[in-house]
């Protein structure tokens, strides 16, 4: 199984092996996992919206063509999902609060840093949060993070520039 | 296009996306500018934060959890279906058992063909002409 391409296991998986698409899953499961962390934080909903995604590429897989690679395609689904569970914490008022912001810095670790960040990140336009997600956290190159995105790169480069600076205006006291 | 400004251009490099041009540009004013060699390190920093190691894992037998629900799906669309049909089936059998119970009200006498609305002659025996012919494959070769 190691050997074989993900394009072979998505068209064994259209053709309904659900040993190719778990194989699919153990090998994407990671990536996925990265990019949803990244912006639901720690939580029971991150592997609820985990499954979804795979879920959502597998019914999705007829309608797919092959004209981006497989795992650009679950990426863009994975930012997609993650992204609505935003809205939806957000409409229910349950965004990730659960930051001291009277703390002083000086008495604040690693951890409390990590929770400042993850809150201005989810505070950020989900335009913004998809690239800083992709680009800074996870490492895509600018040009990945814009076929992911299905967007221009000089798109990406200006919601990059224009987010970065929101986050330096409140991330400047942590560093 | 519109002219980059110092900052974005600064951030830009930490992207490596900047032509010979701006890198110049930016390298002039880096080496006269000490605040803005202070805001690069600044987001530099702001980058190694956000990008602190996260899981990168939904736990084991993930996979498998993820197909169980494909499959959990699957079988609730096939009784969704079943079900909707379920429903046209009844009320068609609900149809069939009123006609039949209408032409037992309504007949003169009780046989099999008075109940299913079958006309008969005097003497009880089907119509020819009311007849169907059911030898298809009669008819067939005589077409052919």
């Amino acid at each position: 199984m190691d050997q074989v391409l993900d394009q072979d296991l998505v068209e064994l998986s259209k053709a309904g092996d659900m040993t190719a698409f778990k194989e699919f899953v153990k090998r994407h499961e990671g990536k996925v996992a990265g990019v949803i962390y990244s912006i639901l934080g720690q939580g029971a909903e991150a592997e609820d919206v985990g499954q979804e995604v795979f879920v959502k590429f597998y019914e999705s897989l007829a309608k797919f063509k092959g004209e981006s690679a497989p795992t650009t395609y679950l990426i863009r689904i994975a930012i997609n999902q993650s992204l609505n569970e935003v809205k939806k914490r957000k409409r229910k008022n349950t965004l990730f609060t659960s930051i001291d912001q009277g703390k002083n810095v000086k008495m604040m670790d690693d951890e409390d840093i990590h929770n400042v960040i993850q809150f201005e990140l989810n505070k950020l336009d989900p335009d913004f949060q998809s690239v800083v997600t992709l680009r800074l956290i996870e490492g895509y190159s600018t040009q990945e993070t814009a076929d992911i995105l299905d967007i221009p790169l000089g798109t990406v480069l200006s919601r990059l520039s224009r987010a970065q600076k929101k986050l330096r205006e409140v991330l400047i006291k942590y560093i | 296009m519109a002219k980059k400004s110092i900052e974005d251009l600064l951030i830009e490099s930490l992207d490596q996306s900047l032509n010979e041009q701006e890198k110049l540009q930016l390298d002039q004013t880096l080496t006269q500018d000490r605040d803005l060699r202070k805001q690069l390190n600044q987001y530099s920093k702001i980058r190694e934060l956000v990008r602190r190691k996260r899981e990168t894992s939904f736990g084991p037998f993930f996979g498998h959890r993820v197909v169980n629900r494909i499959q959990s799906l699957r079988m609730e669309i096939d009784h969704q279906i079943i079900f909707f049909f379920k429903k046209y089936q009844l009320a068609a059998l609900g149809v069939l058992v009123a006609l039949i119970a209408i032409n037992a009200i309504f007949a003169e006498d009780l046989t099999v063909q008075s109940l299913f609305g079958v006309e008969e002659n005097i003497n009880g025996t089907i119509n020819e002409a009311d007849s169907i012919s059911f030898d298809f494959y009669k008819d067939l070769n005589e077409q052919l």
